[in-house]
């Protein structure tokens, strides 16, 4: 009973790789969907559409106090530890997050960021951000991470 | 035990619950695998591919297994599957607990802000693990589209 019972989990296994990645493949989902590199396509009249900063560029742009920074991230983390000065707005609050939103400034560049280069909240925050007229946005692929690992200011809320 | 084990009502009852659960689990995470991955780097174990191959794969493993204990083809190793993902799962919210992790549990829904992880859920993938492992010693076959004696 137990071997059979092991060589159908095997079985079961295999299959779900197989669909798995069939499935994502077919659906340009997952491994096969759109990478962030492609950036956004500028769809309105707001400016030129969000595109990728560096830590060179970023850094200058926190000293000057020319930009303020957007955390993607969960409130969760967001507490834990952020950019000095960061706005906390997740991607997934973006609807109920409205009030903070509307009191971006526009004369500034945003930069959004998320934990590093292995999220995407920055880049979709940022084209969300973009569509409600923000012209001057830019997303900080470096990230949290990046960020962290070169000492640049930070500040906890806990 | 063993008669209870034996009743195909309670048999049937427990592959319906098994076997539903599972099928709503998985349908949210096979249509976006990114969100699930992004669900799974929550809980800081693993991350970035591996993860996206995780949440790639797992929920047809789950949709698989819910399929096996409802239709009865290949049951037994349907029902061992999902109480070692159940084992798994039940670590992956115990560290994250352990660790304070304020996270999304990622099991039926990828909204970040609903079945955050807690205590009940450690308990309810316990309840679920107790129903794998009884109906992986079930001996009632009826209802099943092909008898698997064991």
């Amino acid at each position: 009973m137990y071997k059979q019972a092991t060589r159908e989990s095997v079985l079961i296994v295999c299959a779900a790789v197989v669909l798995g990645f069939s499935y994502t493949l077919f659906a340009g989902k997952g491994f096969f969907g759109s990478s962030k590199t492609t950036g956004i396509a500028p769809s309105h009249g707001a400016g030129p559409a969000p595109t990728p900063i560096s830590l060179t560029e970023a850094r200058t742009l926190f000293e000057t106090g020319g930009a303020i920074f957007v955390d993607s991230r969960h409130h969760f983390d967001f507490r834990r530890g952020h950019i000095r000065s960061a706005v906390n707005i997740p991607l997934a609050n973006f609807e109920s997050a409205q009030k903070t939103v509307a009191a971006l400034p526009r004369d500034k560049v945003i930069i959004v960021y998320c934990d590093g280069s292995e999220c995407n909240s920055s880049i979709e925050l940022a084209a969300k951000l973009y569509e409600q007229g923000f012209g001057g946005v830019r997303f900080f692929w470096g990230g949290w991470q990046d960020w962290v690992s070169n000492k640049l200011p930070t500040e906890s809320s806990q | 035990m063993k008669s209870f084990l034996s009743n195909e009502y309670v048999v049937l009852a427990l592959r319906l619950v098994l076997g539903l659960t599972f099928l709503f689990a998985s349908i949210d995470k096979i249509a976006d695998p990114s969100a699930f991955s992004g669900a799974i780097s929550n809980y800081k174990l693993i991350s970035g591919p591996f993860a996206l191959a995780v949440a790639t794969v797992l929920p047809w493993a789950e949709l698989l297994c819910a399929l096996s204990v409802l239709s009865g083809l290949y049951f037994r190793g349907g029902a061992l599957l999902l109480c070692f993902m159940l084992s798994l799962f039940t670590l992956a919210v115990l560290s994250g607990l352990i660790r304070g992790l304020d996270i999304s549990c990622g099991c039926f829904t990828l909204d970040p802000d609903v079945h955050i992880i807690g205590w009940q859920k450690v308990l309810e993938n316990v309840g679920l693990i107790l129903v794998s492992v009884m109906l992986f010693y079930s001996r009632s076959t009826r209802f099943y589209l092909r008898v698997n004696t064991p």
